[in-house]
């Protein structure tokens, strides 16, 4: 098909209507508690008008030092499902976009000021918070993060679980979880930020410990008809660090766990990082785990241009296509690309009006 | 490098500083239940806000629930709508730009079809899908298109109680927050059928002469600069032309402005049409790119008075040239903002006047900002 971009796409229950997803981006415009602002209604309420199929909101914090900065959205209080399911049921509309959220734990990365403030750690005394990491490594040039001891990762398990369940209540389509970027979840992935001797670190059946633990509880505990889906980083791009081979048995495993797909992101857990970035340069380790793994995955990363979008899933390089800084730059995306690859635009009802191919009907 | 560009400089009417000359056109959502603004609007104006847009005009809201278009109309005439038009506006407001909001009567043309049902008149069909119809009001009872209601015409008293509908509209804004009122006289609305022979056949002071058919639009601009404050603009919409033989005319309309303006109307927005058998508007008129244009420049020139262009303008090079040659003082988008909530960005983007994403809102900018560089290093 010419125009698989704009072909359904089904996970268990959930058919979504194309391959188009919104990616997860932080918006660092919370409110102190965590809450969302009229800011997300607005970004989200327009991105779920863009034509996507899914738009996954930003990563949202499962305990409050579990935040990127102070700004972020979180999810460990009840009190934070009712501007969520506002925007989930501002999505309750025809032609608009399914609703799916990320749940993170920032770990040793968190505690920063929002990056057009600078995006410096920051001190408790300027509102910041002790850190968590899988080991008592710092991020270089961060503090050191509390290792956390098995009553610690219970604990933090349970707080994702509750999250979990707030989720549900606020009516979220699909959940993916924040293994990527060097966040909680990575640091114990990564052999360069895990140093623990204990059933959580050394080998890689080790190191995938507690992040498979925590996606088995939480599929567990989803609705069966439900999708949940996982983001990782396929390579640290630092020698000895995780790499695809890594990402492939992660794949493996989650897949056995009832994982739906996983999103090829990538770096994030150390500075040393040597990425080429340029278009579509996370596709080709997606296409190897998905190959190698069989399980679904997400592409994302400089994948803004339609053609090169709807190519990567003609070639069986992977099965969704996540847009991130293509919808901030153009919060109609997917109609233009509509356009472009003759697929179906989904326009609500008022904005008729605009489709190009009705323009002489009256207004 | 800002200043070089019109469409990017400032103008300033009464105490109100627009940040650009781009005016989101009003055009109606039709999204409304029971008259009330709702998240679908909040998304829908917050968004070209965040766009940059540097006047954001909310459509057309009516005085009185009579005067509603159709069941998906907005309403601004109790102090129980006022809340949600105040967060509206604090939404606008905290992205740098100006909030408008078009005040209307939908006269003979109410208890209409949302434009995506058909744009007619309420069918068996619509009502049974639970569709109100009410009886619309004119100033004759003359219906707008065979098959439409046959409006009820308005008595002196109505008339009366209308011109005070409409400052408490007004009234009602400028308290929700909203930096200017433009008041509807375009499009065939009620308003407009006062002002056109075409639908106005009363024999009473509100018909007959030009100077009668202006008198109520007029009467309501003078009640409007009364009540509101001076630092608050109102501007007019109005249908330039008819289109129709034996309508509403171009000159008509510069007298029109030319009293606007000593009424104390800031600006003349002009389209047209609104009069013609099918469809609200112009749709079944040969348009094309700018043809609304010379109506802007003519009214400008002639009346001396500003005025704002609508109706098909596509790029921002179209849109500053409008404004070089003098032909209007602000230019007002519609669809294709509808299309490209981001237009205004884009052309700053395309102009060569914003390279590093300064005109967008933080959470964008910095992530847009990033991206261009590893593009450019690709």
């Amino acid at each position: 098909m010419n125009d698989l971009l704009f072909q359904p796409y089904r996970m268990r229950e959930l058919t979504l209507p194309n391959r188009i997803v919104v990616s997860p981006m932080a918006q660092y415009s919370a409110n102190a508690d965590g809450l969302v602002t009229d800011w997300h209604l607005v970004h989200y309420g327009s991105l779920s008008l863009s034509g996507a199929g899914l738009v996954i909101m930003e990563a949202t914090a499962v305990v409050p030092e579990g935040r990127v900065s102070p700004c972020c959205l979180g999810l460990w209080d009840d009190a934070q499902v009712e501007g969520l399911r506002r925007i989930v049921n501002f999505a309750r509309r025809p032609n608009a976009s399914y609703m799916g959220i990320q749940l993170a734990h920032a770990g040793r990365k968190a505690s920063v000021a929002q990056p057009w403030k600078g995006g410096a750690a920051l001190s408790e005394s300027e509102g910041g918070w002790k850190l968590w990491g899988a080991s008592a490594k710092p991020y270089p040039g961060r503090e050191e993060p509390i290792c956390p001891d098995a009553t610690d990762l219970e604990r933090i398990t349970e707080s994702y679980l509750a999250s979990l369940r707030r989720a549900d209540e606020a009516g979220f389509d699909l959940v993916e979880l924040h293994a990527a970027h060097g966040y909680f979840l990575n640091t114990f992935l990564s052999p360069l930020s895990n140093s623990r001797d204990d059933q959580w670190g050394g080998d890689i059946e080790g190191r995938m410990r507690y992040p498979l633990e925590v996606f088995r509880r939480l599929r567990e505990a989803w609705p069966a008809e439900k999708p949940m889906g996982v983001r990782i980083s396929v390579t640290d791009w630092v020698q000895g660090g995780w790499d695809i081979a890594s990402s492939v048995v992660f794949a493996e495993r989650l897949k056995v766990l009832g994982c739906d797909y996983v999103a090829i992101s990538s770096g994030g857990i150390s500075p040393d990082q040597k990425i080429t970035v340029g278009p579509a340069y996370q596709v080709p380790a997606a296409a190897e785990v998905r190959a190698q793994s069989g399980l679904p995955v997400m592409a994302v990363g400089m994948l803004s241009d339609p053609d090169v979008a709807n190519r990567v899933l003609i070639e069986e390089k992977a099965d969704l296509i996540a847009v991130g800084r293509g919808m901030l730059f153009n919060p109609r995306w997917a109609w233009h690309a509509g356009l472009t690859l003759k697929g179906e635009m989904r326009v609500a009802d008022p904005y008729l009006r605009c489709h190009p191919s009705l323009r002489n009907l009256p207004r | 490098m800002s200043n070089d560009y019109l469409i990017f400089s400032p103008i300033s009417f009464r105490g109100v500083t627009l940040p650009n000359r781009i005016v989101l056109s009003p055009m109606a959502m039709y999204i409304a239940e029971e008259a009330a603004l709702n998240d679908f609007h909040m998304t829908h104006y917050g968004k070209f806000a965040m766009g940059g847009v540097g006047l954001v005009t909310v459509e057309q809201t009516a005085v009185c629930r009579r005067g509603r278009i159709t069941n998906g109309c907005l309403g601004l005439w109790s102090e129980d709508h006022l809340p949600a038009f105040r967060r509206l506006t604090d939404v606008i407001h905290s992205f740098g730009s100006k909030a408008a909001i078009q005040i209307n009567h939908g006269g003979r043309k109410a208890s209409a079809q949302r434009a995506w049902q058909g744009n007619g008149p309420l069918t068996a069909d619509d009502i049974a899908r639970g569709e109100e119809l009410w009886q619309p009001e004119g100033p004759s009872d003359l219906p707008f298109a065979p098959g439409w209601p046959v409006p009820e015409a308005m008595t002196l008293d109505r008339i009366q109680l209308l011109r005070r509908e409409f400052v408490q509209t007004a009234l009602l804004a400028e308290r929700a927050g909203f930096d200017i009122i433009e008041l509807h006289l375009a499009h065939g609305y009620l308003l407009q059928s006062f002002l056109t022979p075409l639908a106005n056949k009363r024999t009473d002071a509100y018909g007959g002469s030009l100077e009668n058919r202006m008198r109520l639009p007029l009467e309501i601009a003078r009640d409007l600069r009364a009540a509101l404050s001076d630092k608050t603009p109102v501007f007019a919409r109005i249908s330039a032309t008819d289109w129709i033989d034996g309508g509403w005319t171009l000159e008509d309309s510069v007298v029109l402005a030319e009293r606007l303006k000593e009424a104390g109307v800031d600006l003349i927005d002009c389209s047209s049409g609104g009069n013609l058998l099918r469809g609200a508007t112009n749709s079944n008129l040969a348009r094309g790119p700018l043809y609304q244009v010379p109506f802007a420049e003519t009214v400008r020139r002639r009346a001396n008075v500003p005025t704002m262009a609508v109706g098909m303008i596509r790029t921002g090079a179209e849109a500053e040239q409008v404004l070089r040659d003098g032909k209007a003082d602000l230019v007002a988008i519609g669809r294709q903002l509808l299309f490209n909530p981001s237009w205004v960005q884009h052309c700053a983007q395309e102009l060569g006047e914003d390279p590093d994403f300064s005109r967008w809102p933080e959470p964008y900018g910095w992530w847009l900002s990033k991206w261009a560089k590893a593009l450019a290093a690709v």
